[in-house]
């Protein structure tokens, strides 16, 4: 049988030589293939469930032991005891070594997010006696990028001070999350000069850096938070504009000067945010500058809202001139006349006028109605 | 020289078989290349979600604010529920933004009854030209104070969304269908990319995985339990979306080649959709339209940018269950895809435009546009051979096997990539339900999506232009 089709394969392959050869290859590999993939997939999905079902059974009880240790009166033990006695708690547990090794590390890092104060100082106890730290130790040392910064930020989560001379190694660091993480384990424990880093960083605090970061400082001390006025004369725009989201967040009305010197920033994004900080910190004694700068400087749109939105907060006589001057050039852009007619009706001038809904179509109608009333 | 009229023939018939066998042997070569380069993706982004701390995102002030676009037609049957859902999603800036177009149904009275809205006064900069507003509605109850409801004269959906962009305040805007069921944490991983990219090389559009929910449980506009539809056609489609979403646009964004977003959801960058001139009246394609011609606008200026894609299941989606339906649908997306590509043929292979100019363009007129033609073609010439008893069946059924065994074979991948990333069907039934998709699929779906997607090319030769009637059975609720 087998014969017979070899020789009529063979017979049909002198008529179509490399299409024959090419599909019966492709034939093979494609079969071969699905087989894998099959067999692959039916002991994913079962070693999955398994593995599942394990994970959450011991979860549990690390959940559970984690708490009661948590709770425990320590006045009667030392350090040492108590590390003893949650060493041999877990050993229950310890037949499957690196598996539930793994499964209390990520317990704890899981338990440790919601923690704070002693409970935290508890749980590095716990961390330590297991010595989960060579475990992540050694991710940190071999393991890939992202295994890296997985350690990086669990040891500094877990205080391990020693590790401060590997993160300053990747606090410029190429791959952004492996960067990242470092930076937030450098804030976390350089308690001197946490924002040394600032100085050397190469590259920009993309929006999601500049999150987490500012998460790191909330979470701080706020007597150990450093001075971010330092930085607003930085090479990275990001980096300026972060520390003043900061400045702002953390009150450091003492910056409102250099603040106020950023006006005359090369970079857009720079001054706009300037402007929102000294707006939203109402530095008054900037209003003569906001207006100099929205009447003579010609700012872009952005700038010319967050300027009356900032006068708005800060100086009515001021927002009245800066609106007369808007209201006697020739553009207005509807976002602009928008705030405008907002500014008015805060600053009183505008109390009685109920735009109807118009559009860019009524935009001369709406022009003169307003200058009529404020003119 | 004298050439017998026999040998033209058989030369000509020898051409056409070897052109065909070349075309099918580099369509199967690209889907495993852009394959490849989605595992990659799938990877990457796996590897980095985990970093991910999506509750930080929830509540930072720095995080951009959103505005939630919805164009709704005649949907009062489930307008009330659908805008509940909507609110229903977790995000710290975020506006609703409903546009009525022109319905005739009862969908105003019912939204504005329950949510109790009145008009209001607003400016709109009308930077795009669209039909006139006939007025806009904010609610009077504090707790819906994030639903803005636009109502309109009809002017189809493209126009409705551009209404959105106009009315929208947010930097980003979230272009969904108003019957799509969103994840909780839909916007927060869809910001995502926008967040985590270089200020350099902005980020203009991107989008997430559409999921099918036909035969899923839907409780308080939520998802709640995730089955295989009932219906073969449905869950074909469950199959199809896996596969075109995870083993084909990862890669394309992987390669910052990607033309499509789902009209189903996307977020885009408010300022560039409006400045590249917003969705286009004249296509049924207006997603893909949209964001080709962003696309363009970025790369005529030369700014560097990217569209990205993410793998996570955000929005789930009820897909035609019936042969009517689904003809419709199919038949529009072929005809939207021909429109994008002709109103875009000065791309095609315009080293101008980089990837998109050398590499999915040109892909997506070859493999996806021309495919069905090569495989009917194929199919007259199969039928001829049969007909005049010229047909080989050793080769033939050759043939046949290795097609399908290909067609197998990608169909597991995009088992296995489901597997690795979400394991959204966790049942023994269900998965055994998709195997059995995988191996009928072939036989029974492909040969009609052919037909669709020929029907709409030949309906775009007669010129029509309408979407078609898309009435659905509903969700399970």
């Amino acid at each position: 049988m087998l014969e017979e089709f070899c020789i009529e394969i063979a017979s049909f392959s002198n008529t179509y030589p490399y299409k024959y050869l090419l599909v019966i290859l492709l034939i093979a590999v494609f079969f071969l293939l699905a087989i894998s993939l099959l067999a692959y997939l039916m002991i994913v999905r079962h070693l999955r469930r398994v593995r599942a079902a394990a994970r959450i059974k011991q979860q549990d009880f690390y959940t559970k032991a984690l708490t009661s240790f948590l709770m425990k009166d320590l006045s009667e033990h030392t350090e040492e005891e108590y590390g003893a006695m949650v060493v041999s708690q877990f050993r229950q547990y310890g037949k499957k070594q690196k598996f539930s090794r793994k499964v209390l590390y990520w317990s704890i890092i899981k338990a440790g997010k919601s923690l704070s104060g002693e409970a935290v100082g508890r749980m590095q106890l716990i961390f330590n006696a297991y010595k989960l730290h060579e475990f992540a130790s050694e991710k940190l040392r071999n393991g890939n990028l992202f295994e890296k910064a997985d350690a990086m930020l669990v040891l500094s989560k877990m205080k391990q001070i020693w590790i401060l001379d590997t993160v300053k190694k990747y606090l410029n660091h190429q791959h952004p999350t492996l960067r990242v993480s470092a930076q937030i384990s450098y804030l976390r424990l350089e308690l001197q000069h946490p924002l040394d880093f600032f100085f050397q960083l190469k590259h920009p605090l993309v929006l999601w850096h500049q999150i987490q970061l500012m998460e790191i400082f909330k979470q701080m001390d706020r007597r150990k938070i450093p001075r971010f006025d330092t930085f607003l004369n930085h090479d990275q725009p990001t980096v300026i504009t972060f520390c003043l989201k900061m400045i702002h967040k953390c009150n450091q009305f003492y910056a409102e000067e250099t603040i106020a010197e950023l006006l005359r920033h090369a970079e857009p994004e720079v001054r706009l945010e300037a402007i929102k900080t000294i707006g939203a910190m109402g530095f008054e004694d900037q209003v003569p500058r906001l207006v100099e700068y929205y009447t003579a400087k010609r700012p872009s749109l952005h700038e010319q809202i967050a300027i009356l939105q900032a006068l708005q907060s800060l100086d009515q006589a001021g927002l009245k001139d800066t609106v007369q001057y808007t209201l006697a050039g020739g553009e207005y852009p509807t976002a602009l006349l928008k705030q405008v007619i907002y500014s008015l009706q805060h600053a009183g001038v505008l109390t009685d006028y109920e735009p109807e809904l118009r559009t860019i179509r009524h935009a001369q109608v709406i022009i003169d109605e307003v200058k009529a009333k404020v003119i | 020289m004298n050439i017998s009229k026999e040998a033209i023939w058989v030369y000509l018939m020898y051409l056409l078989e070897t052109g065909i066998f070349i075309y099918a042997l580099l369509i199967m070569f690209s889907y495993l290349l852009i394959m490849l380069v989605s595992a990659l993706a799938v990877r990457d982004y796996m590897h980095k979600s985990r970093f991910m701390d999506f509750d930080q995102i929830a509540r930072s002030p720095l995080s951009p604010s959103i505005a939630l676009i919805a164009p709704a037609y005649n949907e009062g049957l489930n307008i009330v529920e659908n805008i509940r859902s909507l609110m229903a999603v977790q995000y710290p800036y975020y506006q609703v933004i409903i546009v009525n177009d022109g319905s005739k149904d009862d969908s105003m009275e019912k939204a504005i009854n329950a949510f109790d809205l009145v008009k209001v006064p607003c400016f709109v900069d009308e930077k795009i030209k669209t039909k006139p507003i006939r007025g806009i509605y904010k609610s009077k109850n504090k707790r819906y104070k994030k639903l803005l409801l636009v109502d309109k004269e009809n002017g189809g959906k493209a126009d409705a969304l551009n209404v959105g962009l106009n009315i929208a305040e947010a930097s980003l805007v979230a272009c969904i269908d108003v019957d799509c069921i969103l994840e909780q944490d839909a916007l927060l991983k869809m910001v995502q990319p926008f967040i985590d990219a270089d200020p350099k090389k902005k980020v203009i559009a991107t989008g997430g995985v559409v999921r099918i929910a036909n035969s899923c449980t839907i409780e308080d506009g939520k998802l709640v339990h995730v089955e295989v539809p009932k219906n073969y056609w449905a869950r074909v489609q469950v199959l199809e979306y896996i596969r075109a979403f995870l083993l084909g646009r990862m890669g394309w964004s992987k390669m910052n080649g990607l033309l499509l977003i789902s009209g189903a959801f996307g977020l885009f960058d408010r300022q560039i959709a409006i400045a590249a001139g917003g969705y286009n009246h004249a296509t049924v394609g207006e997603d893909m339209e949209l964001v080709v011609r962003m696309r363009r606008f970025m790369m005529e200026r030369k700014l560097p940018y990217r569209v990205t894609y993410i793998p996570d299941p955000l929005c789930w989606t009820e897909a035609p269950a019936s042969f009517n339906i689904l003809k419709r649908q199919r038949s529009r997306w072929a005809r939207g895809t021909y429109e994008v590509l002709w109103e875009h043929k000065k791309m095609f292979l315009n080293p101008k435009y980089s990837v998109v100019g050398l590499w999915s363009y040109p892909y997506w007129f070859f493999f996806e546009w021309l495919a069905p033609f090569i495989e009917f073609v194929g199919l007259l010439y199969f039928l001829f051979l049969l007909a005049f008893g010229l047909l080989n069946y050793k080769f033939f059924l050759l043939l046949l096997a290795c097609v399908y065994g290909f067609a197998v074979c990608y169909s597991l991948m995009a088992l296995v990539f489901e597997e690795y990333t979400y394991h959204q069907y966790k049942e023994r039934k269900q998965f055994y339900k998709l195997l059995w998709v995988v191996v009928t699929e072939p036989f029974f779906y492909h040969p009609l999506t052919v037909y669709f997607a020929i029907k709409g090319n030949w309906d775009k030769l007669k010129g029509v232009k309408s979407w078609g009637e898309m009435n659905r059975q509903g969700l399970k609720k």
